[in-house]
């Protein structure tokens, strides 16, 4: 029986979590470049109060907060399962390159997907839970939020040299964070558009990679060569499809804002 | 087949928003606009709920569309 009132405001153990989850996610910028094991606290902050709720221990989520989180949770599951068959899709590179299985050097290595699983959860349930229009909003400014970050960190931690590196990437980032920006106006505002320029974006780093890819000597097929390899291809997917998945919300959802009184 | 409902129309008649729906049957606002959307179902309990709140029975507040009757 729901009987007790939920207002506007989180339960105060989600804002515990929304702490958590902040630190971690800082922590894993600042901490190392990438995704980090301080990212480990945001699997906390995400799948923490859920599971308290599972257990019975927490009762203060409605019905419908409770089915778009199991949504959110078969999404995840779903994308688990896409990417272990495109690792098995993904068996005739392994056969031509056997050393690559012997460093368990996978396309979806296993902290790969379990950060990927916290990800699709987290953008299933908010886009959900706040409308694709305003979801998509929140989600790209946070993006661009640890874009930002990143590269920050990249610059002050890289000294001269790496900043040095950076710099030439200062132009593709800009670009990079004037569509996300432009992407979260235009969200609220005209969804459909929004959704069209955002799916393009994925497509064009899809390109964009591919291209990198192939500007790689093959010649020196290294192990670090194959990590590198690896590594693009499973970050572009992973990036490609939240991309992938704000855009087709926001073709999905109907007018422009879906938050009115 | 798609149920839709009359809930918009009688909150406003009570000249109530979202958020004091949501409060009096003890959810969140977000469900409230879920379902006012059509896009959740509520359960039986819910909806029961609602149709007290702003004092319609539940087959005054919700109907199967045309389409469904079919």
């Amino acid at each position: 029986m729901m009987s007790h009132a939920m207002g506007r405001k989180l339960p105060s153990i989600d804002w515990i979590a929304l702490g958590i989850g902040v630190v971690g996610l800082v922590l894993s910028r600042v901490q190392s470049p990438g995704f980090g094991s301080w990212l480990g606290l945001l699997g906390l902050a995400v799948f923490g109060p859920p599971l308290l709720r599972e257990l019975g221990w927490l009762q203060d989520e409605d019905e419908y907060v409770r089915n778009i989180r199991w949504r959110a949770g078969f999404h995840a599951a779903m994308f688990a399962g896409v990417a272990i068959f495109l690792n098995w899709v993904a068996r005739g590179f392994y056969i031509n390159h056997p050393e690559a299985l012997h460093q368990k050097l996978w396309l979806f290595p296993m902290n790969d997907l379990r950060q990927n699983l916290v990800v699709i959860y987290l953008v299933s349930f908010l886009i959900q839970y706040w409308g694709a229009p305003r979801g998509v909003f929140r989600i790209l400014l946070g993006m661009a939020g640890v874009l930002v970050l990143d590269f920050g960190m990249g610059l002050a931690q890289g000294g001269n040299r790496f900043g040095t590196m950076l710099l030439p990437a200062l132009g593709f980032m800009a670009l990079f964070l004037g569509f996300m920006l432009a992407g979260a106006w235009l969200a609220r505002r005209r969804p459909q558009f929004a959704g069209r320029m955002i799916l393009a974006l994925a497509v064009a780093l899809v390109v964009l990679q591919a291209l990198a890819l192939r500007t790689l000597p093959p010649a020196e097929e290294t192990m670090g060569w194959l990590g590198m390899v690896l590594g693009m291809v499973s970050s572009l997917i992973s990036v490609g499809m939240v991309f992938a998945i704000l855009g087709g919300s926001l073709l999905k959802s109907e007018g422009s804002d879906e938050s009115e009184e | 087949m798609k149920l839709t409902n009359h809930i918009k129309q009688h909150r406003a008649r009570l000249d109530l928003t979202q958020q004091d729906l949501a409060e009096r049957v003890g959810v969140r606002r977000q469900t409230i606009l879920a379902v006012e959307k059509g896009k959740y179902v509520p359960s039986a309990l819910l909806a029961f709920q609602i149709a007290r709140e702003l004092g319609m029975r539940v087959d005054e507040l919700f109907e199967l569309d045309k389409e469904g009757e079919r």
